[in-house]
């Protein structure tokens, strides 16, 4: 579990630390729609070089990312081959059943591979550079505007900041019960899937009581200190534009000017 | 000091679903700036006390009185009276709000309304009260249970309270944690000019106490200074509060024919003793 990179924060001080979480979402979500703009050679090499780019701006070593993208590469890969194996069109180089392998096909995969590959790695950014209560923070900003739709947007953020807050400890949690049901004599690793399945239950069972009295605990502590819902709360974490951000942004707007230009019409 | 922070009368409470009241007619002062324990066996309704102090349960009638600072607790003024009470719960984790120190102490703040801007500076002065300042930017998961606990004192102390409730904040430390949390408390109460209140099943802990409030069944049962309430063993033993540990299991070894030597009052003492003791049989 300690190996997954995807989602978790690295402490650094590269140009993208200092943006804003706001514009760094924004940013991550522009991108996911505008990288579907790219359709030919040209385009795409001017994502991937923007993509390089942001990744050079974490100051963060090439290596971390790699391990970020392993865990995913069988399914990009095995994407790109169903791309490859059943795209016709174009020149064929090999055929088989249903199965062909055509200019167009290779081509295709090729592009496949890359826009996921950008995906992946962008997100990577935001997630390595953005710690998750800042995320949470910026998406409570961004979704403030929902809140004329009586929609408690301050709430469901203290919500997903607590439920940040305590992955590790349930985590912990987990450890605890799994050990503790070891000397039990439970193994995890041994039988089929349906027993090792089985296996999971006495774990589920005393993890969801302990959650369920975690929060009995906090609700008393949080109502101990003051907290109110309906009251207005001061920040301590308040979110600052600075040039870091109109640099991203520019960025991507630079950037998808270049993909309409240069894309096939 | 002579008036009296805290004034309880008469007070009783029953949860739901019970017939037994959880405390009955109980009445108690805290005088300004003492510190007082309280202990009794589990079920004594200790915990329910804090919590009726605090608010977060109300008594069954109109003739219980709980005054804090001379002010009557209601419904309408609770949200005021709390802010000058903070609790230490018994769980480290189960109260640390906070994806880090920092914003652990600034949740209090934030529940205040606290001005932004003046809010690092409070939280800088809270942590370094509890010599935390070095583990602002970290992570709960990363913490001991009493790294925890000490958060949990400068979350309090950043919001400027008058009374501390303890409420068993020190049973799921380790013993050199419970030590230090206890030094750190003493401190903060002089700094702070703290009321404390410490429910505990500690002896030590007790021991700390200008008064001890003994509970049993809801009700109180004894009241006095530590020294007068420890000179008494079958009290002690009929409320099923532990006395000092190593007392304890000296006593029960010299029942069983292994006397241990007087000079060894620390427990790392008696383990290494202990250890030696048969390995060389």
């Amino acid at each position: 579990m300690s190996k997954l990179i995807i989602g978790r924060y690295i402490p650094g001080d590269g140009p993208v630390y200092r943006m804003d979480p706001r514009g760094k979402l924004l940013a991550t979500f522009i991108f996911i729609a505008i990288v579907f703009l790219a359709n030919n050679w040209q385009t795409y090499a001017i994502a991937c070089g923007f993509c390089l780019l942001a990744v050079i701006a974490t100051k963060l070593p090439l290596k971390t990312f790699l391990q970020g993208i392993r865990p995913l590469v069988w399914l990009i890969l095995f994407t790109a081959l169903l791309q490859l194996v059943f795209t016709t069109g174009g020149h064929v180089y090999w055929h088989w059943g249903i199965f062909s392998i055509t200019s167009f096909g290779l081509v295709n995969s090729i592009f496949i591979f890359l826009r996921f590959l950008m995906v992946i790695l962008i997100s990577t950014v935001l997630t390595l550079t953005t710690m998750p209560l800042e995320i949470a923070a910026g998406m409570e900003s961004l979704l403030k505007p929902l809140k004329y739709l009586h929609v408690p947007v301050e709430q469901i953020a203290l919500v997903m900041a607590i439920a940040l807050r305590f992955v590790p400890t349930l985590m912990d949690q987990t450890v605890k019960i799994m050990n503790a049901q070891r000397t039990r004599g439970v193994d995890f690793n041994e039988g089929g899937l349906i027993q090792r399945a089985k296996a999971f239950v006495p774990i589920i069972v005393p993890l969801f009581i302990e959650s369920l009295n975690v929060a009995l605990d906090l609700s008393i502590a949080m109502e101990a200190r003051g907290y109110q819902d309906d009251k207005p709360r001061s920040r301590y974490r308040s979110l600052h534009w600075s040039h870091y951000d109109l640099y991203n942004l520019g960025f991507f707007v630079l950037l998808t000017v270049l993909l309409i230009i240069f894309r096939e019409h | 000091m002579s008036f009296n922070l805290v004034e309880v009368n008469n007070l009783t409470f029953t949860y739901r679903d019970e017939k037994q009241p959880a405390l009955e007619k109980v009445s108690f002062a805290l005088p300004a700036g003492s510190w007082t324990a309280v202990v009794g066996p589990n079920g004594s309704g200790k915990s329910t006390l804090t919590r009726l102090l605090d608010g977060l349960l109300w008594p069954d009638s109109k003739h219980s009185e709980i005054k804090i600072a001379g002010e009557r607790l209601t419904k309408q003024n609770v949200w005021s009276v709390r802010q000058q009470i903070g609790i230490v719960f018994q769980n480290p984790d189960n109260q640390f709000v906070g994806a880090t120190v920092a914003d652990d102490v600034a949740f209090g703040l934030e529940n205040q309304n606290f001005p932004p801007e003046k809010m690092q500076e409070r939280i800088e002065q809270a942590l370094a009260a509890v010599k935390m300042q070095d583990y602002a930017g970290t992570e709960p998961s990363r913490l001991s249970g009493g790294q925890k606990q000490r958060v949990a004192l400068a979350g309090i102390t950043a919001l400027r309270p008058k009374l501390l409730i303890l409420d068993e904040a020190t049973a799921m430390l380790d013993p050199q944690g419970r030590r230090d949390v206890i030094a750190l408390i003493q401190q903060l109460r002089q700094d702070y000019q703290l009321t404390v209140l410490s429910v505990t099943h500690d002896a030590d802990e007790a021991a700390l106490a200008d008064q001890v409030l003994v509970l049993s069944h809801g009700k109180v049962k004894a009241t006095g200074t530590p020294a007068d309430l420890f000179s008494q063993p079958d009290l002690i033993a009929s409320l099923g509060l532990k006395p000092p540990f190593v007392m304890d299991l000296k006593q029960r070894l010299a029942a069983k024919g292994i006397e241990v030597p007087a000079e060894i009052t620390e427990e790392q003492d008696l383990v290494n003793y202990l250890c030696q003791l048969s390995s060389t049989k």
